[in-house]
């Protein structure tokens, strides 16, 4: 089924996203152990448990392509300076949120479920933000960074693309703010879901680039300063 | 012994079985518009009417290896015992038809007024004396839910039925509907279902959970089981709730954990589009798909001989 988004025919044309290395940021959400760790994480060991595994394949094989762009995104972002952001679904001090308790995801991210695999390990300078909601923007201390550090542009990479990295871009959205989605750095729980969810977020002020692309622009921004997207 | 629409038979003659099909229905005779309150397609309802079609495919079923089918059409949108005996001549399939009722938009009005007890004294007779002029009888009985809990004139029906199932020694089966399912503890209704069972007198090992792969637990379905329910995978094919595979891998688990004695396989087989005269597999995808991948995984002949003999005929067995 090819799915028509008539939305952008009565839209205005998406403006260009202006990057910097300092009016954006660089987004990792929900790329932390529960969903990330394709072994030992909270969805691989609960997908065993529950006879499940067959379900999530789309899921972990989408997992082990974005594990591969991950890092170069992260390290040409880092390489040029951009802040960089991890927003993980949990809690910190049992502080469960009425979404997480509805959906039974309560994960403590000063254990084991706020680990990190290897690969994408925050640095120390680099802020950590627990998600109580789908979106990065239910912790209201992802708000207050945007506004304080003159955030216009997001560039954005994690799993659950189809709920809470949908959610969060529209909501950054609402505030104004641009997000850029790295195509092939996100991952939905399947296949059709993936080429759902970036089909119908793909407008207004959210752009999709690949990794390659996203690699290219950041390299421009290094020697020019800035690049229109 | 097994009630058949064209008679009793012994539980040894019923023969590889699918316990939840639909043979002959039309859902037009049930509400005709959608939740959304548009009135739906002809393409959307449960429909099955042309006979020669569906000779055509029970005799395919018959050539695969099939014996029998339970036809749970229930009173309301379809059922016709002398029809299903018209395609049980033709096709030399046995066929079972089901008395009770199907979820709430389909249970016909005199459900509604008439009290528990007139409601049991109706259904046992389906079982104990027959059905309108010819009396075929029907050889078990349906409670089915499309809401989230059992309530309302669907509680009603299933203490009906529990009441018959006394009487009568039939087997329950049980719809638990799926566009509900999130909200269910569990993901399976009959946990609900079997707890107003057991509180009506009713043993486990009489109730059929139905509709189980559609959001497995495989804990809840193995307490189930561990209860003396059968449990039923009975919409294989319909990968739109869970993938073959996954069926696969938990009936497997369910083997591994001793449950083969109370495990059931069908494919809710009930539109036209699912036939082989539809471009599907009809009543044969259980052998040509689905049966190929218990194998695959191991699972012994004789647990499947197990599964789809000798537990439909424990089941169905009136006693």
């Amino acid at each position: 089924m090819v799915l028509r988004h008539p939305l952008t025919l009565v839209t205005k044309e998406t403006k260009p996203i202006n990057l910097t290395a300092s009016n954006t940021c660089l987004l990792l959400q929900d790329l932390h152990a529960p969903f990330a760790d394709p072994e030992n994480g909270w969805l691989a060991r609960r997908v065993k448990e529950k006879v499940l595994s067959r379900e999530f394949d789309d899921y972990f094989e989408l997992l082990a392509i974005i594990s591969q762009n991950i890092p170069k995104v992260l390290g040409a972002a880092r390489n040029l300076g951009m802040p960089v952001v991890f927003s993980s679904l949990g809690q910190v001090d049992n502080n469960v949120s009425d979404f997480q308790q509805a959906i039974g995801w309560s994960w403590d991210l000063n254990g084991e479920d706020g680990g990190y695999p290897t690969a994408w390990k925050p640095r120390e300078e680099e802020l950590i933000l627990p998600k109580p909601g789908w979106s990065a923007l239910s912790n209201p201390d992802f708000a207050a960074y945007l506004e304080e550090n003159n955030i216009a542009n997001v560039a954005v990479m994690g799993t659950m693309l189809d709920f809470g990295l949908s959610q969060t871009c529209l909501d950054l959205s609402d505030r104004g703010i641009s997000s850029l989605v790295v195509s092939d750095a996100v991952a939905a729980l399947t296949r059709p879901s993936q080429d759902y969810a970036s089909g119908n977020i793909a407008h207004g002020l959210i752009k999709l680039r690949t990794t390659s692309e996203v690699i290219d622009l950041l390299q421009v921004v290094k020697k020019e300063g800035s690049f229109l997207i | 012994m097994i009630q058949t629409v064209l008679g009793q038979i012994a539980p040894d003659q019923l023969g590889f079985c699918l316990p939840h099909e639909h043979i002959w229905c039309d859902q037009r005779y049930g509400p005709r518009v959608d939740l959304l309150g548009t009135t739906r397609s002809e393409s959307t309802y449960m429909r099955l009417d042309d006979f020669d079609v569906m000779v055509a495919e029970l005799s395919a079923y018959r050539e695969a290896g099939g014996r029998a089918i339970v036809e749970v059409t229930c009173n309301g949108w379809g059922r016709d015992l002398d029809m299903l005996a018209r395609l049980s001549e033709a096709s030399e399939v046995h066929i079972l038809s089901t008395s009770g009722f199907y979820i709430e938009p389909h249970i016909p009005q005199f459900v509604h007024e008439w009290p528990v007890e007139r409601i049991a004294d109706y259904i046992t007779k389906e079982i104990e004396d027959g059905v309108g002029d010819s009396k075929r009888r029907c050889g078990l009985f349906k409670s089915a839910i499309h809401r989230a809990r059992v309530e309302g004139v669907e509680l009603k029906v299933l203490k009906a039925v529990a009441t018959a199932q006394k009487r009568t020694g039939a087997v329950i089966t049980t719809h638990t509907t799926g566009n509900r399912r999130m909200e269910v503890p569990g993901g399976v209704a009959g946990v609900h279902q079997l707890e107003i069972l057991k509180s009506e007198g009713v043993s486990p090992s009489r109730l059929i959970v139905g509709h189980v792969d559609e959001r497995p637990d495989v804990d809840v379905l193995s307490r189930l089981a561990g209860e003396g329910c059968f449990v039923q995978f009975d919409v294989i094919g319909k990968e739109h709730f869970l993938l073959d595979q996954t069926r696969a891998e938990l009936v497997h688990a369910l083997v591994q954990r001793g449950y083969a004695d109370n495990l059931l396989l069908s494919q809710d087989t009930s539109r036209k589009r699912w036939l082989r005269s539809g471009g599907h597999s009809g009543y044969c995808y259980i052998f040509e798909d689905f049966l190929p991948r218990l194998r695959a995984l191991g699972i012994s002949d004789s647990d499947i001989q197990k599964i789809t003999v000798a537990n439909p005929a424990r089941a169905l067995n009136i006693h």
